[in-house]
């Protein structure tokens, strides 16, 4: 069965249609980027998965289950999100931020178990956080901050991840480390993984699946090779690209034509 | 897991003893000083009729009390507001409670002046108490419901309701200055409860306000997490599984009951539900399950010690208590802002 299930969706904000025509469906253990120019849809696509958009037309359905249909809790326990941009308020430690990635597997007043204690050793281990668990959250880098949220999301173990951006502000180490570690979770534990990046390279590295948006819509979906073509590219993103093979892969490289 | 809570609750320890010795200190100073000694035994003795005993139970102890439970409610809804609104500035009166709290009681005063003599000599307080709890929960229900016809309150729901808490202060502020600007006569009383006092609180004060304050701050203490939540702003509350509006709702609504059982009994006290949370989040860090009982118990010292100081400098006279908090509230805040600042430099 399909993860998620997206059809024919239509939606945006109360002024706004941002995405049309939309239809998508999402495989467990695969990894699924979102491309496109700004402004072409990517983050409300990924919102609308969480229901934070209005929806015009069409549906989305998460193992079956319209997503429209489900309670906020019943959600966070089968989505999780990194999201793009969270500014943090208060001083609280790296750890006490993971930990609250729990909450949707606890009552409001029930306090963390020792289960919990262990998802977010482990999302902290994953993220490189361990030695920074004290942290405040004030205090860190932007790039550690970036790895929080990442941890926080791996913390909620749901059985869908989404990352809006989650390279952004990480240097080369981390920028990798990050998309192997969301690569590899989601081959041997069957997740499913959608995330947004800008960088076109990045994407056919780790990409299983590749859906690119223009404009709101969808204008080609499949693997690297199918969809990152010179002319496609050239063409949604209005800049003269080559598109070469990676010298240890072979999977689609893309350079900039001045 | 245990043993950690066990942890967070001996934190808690320091700050109940501070409280301790604000209580005793606070019950020693007055008018009439009461020896350790006469404290001890008539407390132990309640049925034993003396002067000490009268002054003990009549005046000192629901006064101290009082101011106990009032900075402590104060704090708690400080607290709650700084975290619904994600805005450090933000205090207990952020939408609109101290002045409806206001112009209720200033309504009571008129009409008890004015003689209208439905209102007896005993029902006079209560009377007062009840119509500037009225007044408080009147004006944050207006504001609620402007902020909710408000289209722009649909993107921006805390800016409308604290834009709108603004204008409704305002207009209310203005009512009562017109109120006092046609009663002359009425000037001193309005305007001495305006500044917050516990001059002449009784036991009868006690009942009415602190069963309120008790069951909206303990259900704030509740709502601890969805508060450590919504301080990552709504959409991530969301994905994390907080339904935002629902906890939103009963959280402003609890804090609300909880300032207007304060303001109600005591006037208008300021400072103390910005600076009591900021305090204690400086001592036992921002999650909120320690910092609702932290501010509550840093509030209630702070006020009990900033009220027996109000009565003492310059008794027999007394400082409206509201003044103290301010004036020894803010050079202590500023001074904790500028070394905090240092250290993190």
């Amino acid at each position: 069965m399909n993860q998620i299930e997206i059809e024919n969706l239509a939606c945006g904000y109360p002024e706004r249609e941002v995405l049309q025509q939309v239809s998508l469906c999402v495989e467990p253990g695969k990894v699924l980027v979102l491309l496109g120019p700004n402004g072409s849809g990517k983050t409300t696509l990924l919102r609308a998965l969480f229901n934070l958009v209005v929806v015009y037309q069409g549906s989305i359905l998460i193992e079956g289950e319209a997503v429209n249909q489900l309670s906020r809790k019943q959600l966070a326990q089968k989505l999780a999100l990194s999201p793009q941009m969270e500014v943090p308020q208060w001083p609280m430690t790296v750890e006490e931020t993971v930990q609250l990635g729990r909450s949707s597997h606890r009552g409001w007043i029930q306090p963390f178990q020792a289960e919990d204690k262990n998802f977010v050793d482990a999302a902290l281990a994953q993220t490189g956080l361990t030695e920074l668990r004290l942290r405040k959250i004030t205090e860190i880098s932007g790039g550690e901050w970036r790895r929080t949220l990442i941890a926080r999301a791996l913390a909620q173990q749901t059985k869908v991840l989404c990352l809006d951006e989650p390279t952004t502000g990480l240097d080369l180490k981390y920028q990798v480390e990050v998309l192997t570690l969301i690569r590899d979770l989601a081959h041997q534990r069957d997740l499913t993984v959608i995330l947004t990046l800008h960088d076109l390279n990045l994407a056919s590295c780790f990409a299983d699946q590749i859906v690119l948006l223009s404009q709101g819509r969808i204008a080609a979906t499949g693997t690297g090779e199918e969809v990152l073509t010179e002319e496609r590219l050239s063409d949604v993103y209005q800049t003269k690209v080559k598109v070469i093979p990676h010298p240890e892969y072979r999977t689609p490289f893309i350079v900039p034509v001045l | 897991m245990q043993p950690r809570q066990l942890f967070l609750l001996w934190r808690m320890i320091p700050l109940m003893g501070f409280l301790l010795a604000a209580l005793v200190v606070g019950i020693h100073f007055g008018a009439v000083e009461l020896s350790f000694d006469q404290i001890r035994q008539s407390l132990w003795n309640p049925s034993e009729v003396s002067h000490i005993s009268t002054i003990l139970w009549q005046i000192r102890l629901p006064r101290v009390l009082l101011a106990a439970c009032v900075g402590g409610g104060l704090a708690v809804a400080g607290a709650a507001f700084q975290g619904v609104f994600r805005n450090p500035l933000a205090d207990p009166f952020v939408i609109g409670a101290s002045s409806g709290a206001a112009l209720g009681a200033t309504l009571a005063l008129l009409c008890i002046a004015g003689s209208i003599t439905v209102i007896t000599a005993t029902w006079q307080i209560p009377w007062l108490i009840l119509s500037a709890f009225a007044g408080a929960i009147l004006v944050v229900g207006a504001v609620f419901v402007i902020a909710a016809l408000s289209n722009a309150g649909r993107n921006a729901p805390l800016l409308t309701l604290i834009l709108a808490g603004m204008a409704l202060s305002s207009f209310t502020g203005a009512l009562v200055s017109l109120i006092m600007f046609l009663n002359h006569e009425m000037l001193t009383t309005i305007f001495s409860w305006l500044l917050g006092s516990f001059s002449g609180r009784h036991w009868n004060e006690i009942m009415m306000a602190v069963p309120v304050i008790f069951f909206s701050g303990g259900l704030l203490w509740l709502m601890s997490r969805p508060l450590d939540l919504l301080s990552f702003g709504d959409e991530t509350a969301m994905t994390l599984g907080l339904s935002t509006g629902k906890f939103r709702v009963l959280i402003l609504i609890a804090a609300t009951l909880c300032t207007a059982a304060c303001v109600a009994v005591s006037g208008v006290i300021g400072f103390l539900g910005l600076m009591a949370p900021h305090m204690t989040r400086i001592m036992l860090g921002p999650r909120h399950v320690l910092l609702i009982p932290g501010s509550c118990l840093l509030g209630a010292t702070l006020l009990v010690v900033a009220d027996t100081l109000a009565r003492t400098v310059i008794a027999p006279a007394e400082i409206p208590v509201g003044i103290v908090t301010a004036l020894m509230g803010c050079p202590f805040f500023l001074f904790l802002l500028v070394s905090r600042g240092q250290q993190s430099r």
